[in-house]
């Protein structure tokens, strides 16, 4: 019976675990060390990818917040009704009792002209020159909650029987804004994924052309693995590590960006958002974003190494 | 141990290419160590060349790394241990004579030392086979002689050695089996010795060897 020849040339494979490891953690260090001794490239990169990421990864943030103040509204449409000036208090009381009895109805409430002066004065700070007006110039309202699930055209009927009332000036039906920032929130979200499809594609080319220049760089010392036995997997190994520090850095870039334009415009959205009462809480720069952006901007990076190294490293003319 | 001689274009670096695989054979078959390498897989070829030590005429040193790093190149691919690879290295500088220059970069030492450090690349992990390329060609002849010596030493040791030099003085007091090439094909061979290592190159332009004999040891070592 025959027997399969042995091969003469095994047992120079590095096929264990252990092994496995030990050169990526090698490689890995070697990879640290190339990129801080170039700070210059590397800088300029990671700045490159840094802003590549940043406009989307901005706008993915502006998204989650607007899904965030639409959620604030909790699915409960509301009115907000203004009466005329000479409404007297007891008129304004009598169609607050009205409404809390009419269906479909959560709750109301009633604030008078007092009350309203006196919260407006704690807003903006103007009680001196207010207390020079002759009179009282706001009048009473009453904000009105729907039940939840309350529909569009229930919404209107109610909106429409207050509109007839005598004393009533104005009504202001919430769920028109509610409506505009959904709206606003789907450009945003559809822009967001347009722009980061783009500009990831950016980052990844930025990435494969600067990992391009680092391969030719070190043409002679990829031949010289070659001819000593270096596998492509090998060889392509510190270029993938070069582009997950690249990917990761320009990552942390996008991230101070994103930190320095949030730190530019708080100030004025909490001016915004406290004339219209309401309270800013910026949401999403969580450490799971954090984390997420830097894994992407790792995954981009490899990607970016993958385009470029993959095909060069094969074509290596050791000749 | 065998020499190829001839002269320059003659194909004595285009044939110890052929067995690094550097270049592929356009016709014939090469067998090393009763492996046809002509047919060897891409996939193969790295773990095959780690078994062959090769020492070229302009050393193919890095110029950025010290005289350590670089004879520890073949090392790190095999994936070594850091421990064990510094061993294996300043043994392999030990016996070319440069241990106290591991931390010099190329450009600092003469060119007989790079070369020396090129051979101590070329055996750092135990080759089964080491082939040189004119490797004395840039040498005086006292410092010819050392790397000789060496090859000598490698060769007791068990390593097949196969060196392409044009310097016949060298070649001849070697007393080692010579083949001499011309235009590709062998022109003369001094015939077998004992340390006449087992390649042979089948229809390729090479006819020195009898390949009925050679077929009768492949199958004895077969069983």
């Amino acid at each position: 019976m025959l027997r399969k020849a042995k091969d003469p040339f095994e047992g120079l494979e590095a096929g264990s675990p252990t092994i496995w490891l030990r050169d990526h953690v090698r490689v890995f260090k070697e990879a640290i060390d190339f990129v801080s001794r170039r700070p210059g490239t590397s800088l300029l990169v990671w700045l490159l990818v840094g802003i590549a990421l940043a406009l989307p990864a901005g706008l993915y943030l502006l998204e989650r917040n607007l899904d965030d103040v639409s959620a604030a509204w909790d699915g409960r449409p509301g009115l907000s009704v203004y009466m005329k000036l000479d409404a007297s208090e007891a008129a304004v009381r009598d169609l607050a009792a009205r409404l809390e009895q009419q269906r479909g109805v959560a709750s109301v409430i009633t604030t008078l002209p007092e009350e309203a002066l006196t919260e407006f004065q704690a807003h903006t700070g103007l009680g001196d020159a207010l207390d020079m007006l002759a009179g009282n110039p706001l009048p009473a309202s009453i904000r009105v909650l729907l039940d939840s699930g309350v529909s569009t055209a229930d919404l209107d009927v109610v909106a429409t029987g207050l509109s007839g009332e005598p004393i009533v000036a104005e009504v202001v039906v919430e769920k028109t804004w509610l409506a505009r920032i959904q709206d606003i929130t789907v450009v945003v979200s559809r822009l967001s994924l347009v722009l980061a499809i783009l500009f990831g594609v950016a980052a990844v080319l930025v990435t494969a052309s600067s990992i391009r220049l680092a391969i030719e760089a070190r043409l002679d010392e990829l031949k010289v693995q070659k001819l000593v036995g270096a596998t492509n997997g090998q060889i392509r190994r510190p270029f993938l590590y070069f582009g997950a520090i690249y990917g990761a850095g320009g990552a942390l870039v996008a991230l101070m960006l994103i930190a320095i334009a949030l730190t530019v415009i708080e100030r004025p959205l909490t001016s915004l958002f406290s004339s219209y009462g309401a309270e800013l809480t910026l949401i999403g720069f969580s450490p799971t974003f954090l984390v997420m952006m830097l894994l992407l901007g790792a995954g981009l990076g490899v990607c970016g190494a993958i385009v470029s190294a993959g095909r060069r490293v094969h074509e290596i003319d050791i000749h | 141990m065998t020499f190829l001689t001839g002269h320059s274009g003659a194909g004595k670096s285009t044939f110890l290419r052929l067995l690094l695989r550097m270049e592929q054979a356009t016709r014939g078959q090469i067998h090393v160590n009763g492996v046809n390498i002509t047919q060897l897989p891409e996939t193969r070829l790295p773990y095959y060349r780690r078994h062959i030590g090769a020492v070229f005429q302009d050393h193919h040193l890095l110029a950025g790394r010290s005289v350590f790093e670089n004879v520890a190149i073949p090392l790190r691919v095999l994936g070594m241990p850091e421990k064990d690879l510094g061993r294996r290295v300043r043994a392999a500088l030990t016996r070319v004579g440069l241990l106290e220059k591991e931390r010099l970069l190329p450009h600092h030492l003469s060119t007989g030392e790079q070369q020396r450090v090129g051979i101590a690349r070329a055996v750092a992990n135990r080759p089964r086979i080491l082939l040189a390329d004119e490797p004395t060609g840039n040498l005086d002849p006292d410092l010819s002689r050392d790397i000789m010596s060496l090859f000598e030493q490698f060769n007791q040791v068990g390593t097949t050695v196969i060196v392409a030099s044009h310097d016949r003085e060298l070649i001849h007091a070697s007393g080692r089996r010579i083949i001499e090439l011309v235009a590709g094909r062998v022109n003369s061979d001094t015939g077998d010795r004992p340390s006449t290592p087992r390649v042979f190159v089948e229809d390729g332009g090479f006819d020195g060897d009898s390949l009925d004999e050679r077929r009768e040891e492949q199958r004895a070592s077969e069983g």
